[in-house]
């Protein structure tokens, strides 16, 4: 199992099987995106800085696609999807405090890295 | 009630019977009038319904207390003997000091049976971590294995034993810090809410409760009541983040400083240093002082401190301290990290985590991180 990290934005890539079991499976699920109308793949979206962590298609290879997998009343581009797939062609991934990532083809699952507030004395997921 | 197998007159001899010293009838009726293997029994008062506390005559001065357990599901089983009557002096025969079934956790069970003085009551209470029992003329100690108390005048017969002395001291000790710590408490908690007040928030916005037959969460974020939606930071300092009992309060108060500043104000230690791919990861377990609640005094949190690969800032994390319930197992920086990313939670199949020791599953390095 590889893994990706930009910030607190983790993406394990992982096998077919893997990926299937793992994130839902209905049409109504999966929002695909392309050089064409849906450009903006948003993996996450900071609702603090505004900033996000996403595959702008159009600065992609013509043939490329990313497909997100979302979860169970989520909404692409505001929720944070269950996974996602690279088809065709590497992608790369921006965000507008951290260095871009290059994603090869294949499955991921994405992961927001979590902390522990001591303080408030409860585990949270890191809000950028 | 009254079980016995002589003729139906002595139940009603019984019932008849009125009490002088001991609040339960039937048992001073045993002590006056009952014969050798007589018995009563009475079924344990709420909270206590599968007790059946049995008084027997053993001879014609004493009389022996028993308690069988009984339930519907798994029969009845065979008791223990609890106490002795002698006369009107009971002495207790449980040992144990665990409230649910120890000496006076069983003593305030057969209070409540009315085994007691009635002319003078006495009462019982569980404190921190003992039963207190107080006499009507003012006597307060903890009941003891081997305790004597006269029924009929409602004092104690013999002086409490060791166990009893240490017991009682100890738990008035406990009694008076808890108090103490919790006045203190409730008052910097009670100050911090008028300064956040005063400041321009909104505490009742973060505290969740009932509303309409809902329970409604708290908001997160810092509200304001002024029209202007702004609050005043500057008259709120920093450590009342150590003194609010509310979370989200807490929270706002610390967005607003930020962990850093925070820390910085804290006494901490390194447990680990890391290098990863020439980064700089520290994991300190960082003093952190609780004002708001009575018995912690401080705490000792784990604390990621890491650099922004890209941007090269400092920059601290929060992580479960090792123990807790889905935390690491060890106080490694690896082990910090890979709960962080939840390495542990991908070797799910279908949601479903296997069976493995955590400490199995090692830190998956990123191919790239940013």
């Amino acid at each position: 199992m590889e893994k990706y990290q930009q910030g607190d934005v983790v993406m394990f890539k992982v096998d077919e099987k893997y990926f299937t079991e793992n994130t839902r499976k209905g049409k109504e699920y999966k929002v695909g995106y392309n050089g064409g109308e849906n450009t903006h793949a948003i993996v996450a979206f900071g609702e603090v800085t505004g900033h996000k962590h996403q595959v702008n298609m159009k600065d992609m290879a013509k043939e490329a696609g990313v497909t997100l997998s979302m979860g169970y009343n989520a909404k692409a581009g505001v929720d944070v999807p269950e996974g996602f797939t690279v088809i065709d062609a590497p992608v790369t991934i921006t965000h507008e405090e951290h260095d871009p990532i290059k994603l090869p083809t294949g499955y991921y699952i994405v992961r927001i890295v979590r902390e522990f507030d001591h303080i408030a004395g409860r585990s949270r997921y890191v809000a950028d | 009630m009254l079980q016995t197998e002589t003729s139906k007159s002595r139940r009603a001899l019984c019932d008849d019977y009125q009490a002088k010293y001991i609040v339960n009838k039937e048992v001073e009726w045993l002590i006056e009038h009952g014969n050798v293997r007589e018995a009563v029994y009475f079924k344990g008062a709420t909270g206590d319904r599968y007790t059946i506390y049995v008084a027997i005559k053993r001879n014609k001065n004493i009389i022996d207390f028993h308690s069988v357990y009984n339930s519907y599901g798994y029969g009845t089983s065979v008791g223990s003997h609890i106490g002795i009557l002698r006369g009107y002096i009971f002495e207790m025969g449980v040992s144990g000091r665990s409230w649910y079934s120890g000496t006076g956790y069983t003593f305030k069970q057969l209070m409540r049976q009315g085994i007691m003085s009635k002319k003078h009551p006495w009462t019982i209470r569980y404190c921190r971590s003992a039963h207190f029992i107080k006499l009507h003329d003012g006597t307060e100690f903890s009941p003891w294995h081997g305790m004597k108390i006269a029924l009929q005048s409602g004092v104690l017969v013999n002086k409490p034993n060791r166990v009893s002395v240490t017991d009682y001291k100890e738990a008035k000790t406990t009694d008076a810090r808890i108090r103490k710590a919790n006045a203190l408490s409730n008052k910097n908690n009670k100050e911090a809410l008028e300064r956040y007040r005063k400041a321009g928030g909104d505490t009742k916005a973060a505290r969740a409760g009932w509303s309409n037959g809902r329970w409604v969460q708290g908001v997160q974020g810092a509200v304001s009541t002024r029209e202007n939606g702004k609050i005043d930071w500057d008259m709120i300092p920093m450590d009342d983040i150590f003194k609010h009992r509310n979370g989200t309060l807490r929270s706002n108060i610390l967005e607003h400083y930020g962990i850093n500043a925070v820390l910085k104000t804290l006494e901490h230690d390194v447990v680990d240093i890391d290098f990863i791919d020439g980064r700089e990861y520290k994991l300190l377990n960082v003093e952190i002082p609780d004002n708001s609640t009575s018995d912690r005094r401080s705490d000792k949190c784990l604390y990621l401190q890491m650099v922004n690969p890209s941007t090269g800032e400092d920059h601290f994390e929060g992580v479960a301290n090792v123990g807790n319930w889905n935390a690491p197992k060890e106080a490694t920086v690896k082990e910090a990290l890979s709960w962080r990313d939840g390495d542990r939670d991908m070797i799910r199949t279908n949601g479903v985590l296997p069976e493995i020791d955590s400490k199995d599953i090692k830190y998956i390095k990123p191919i790239t991180l940013t």
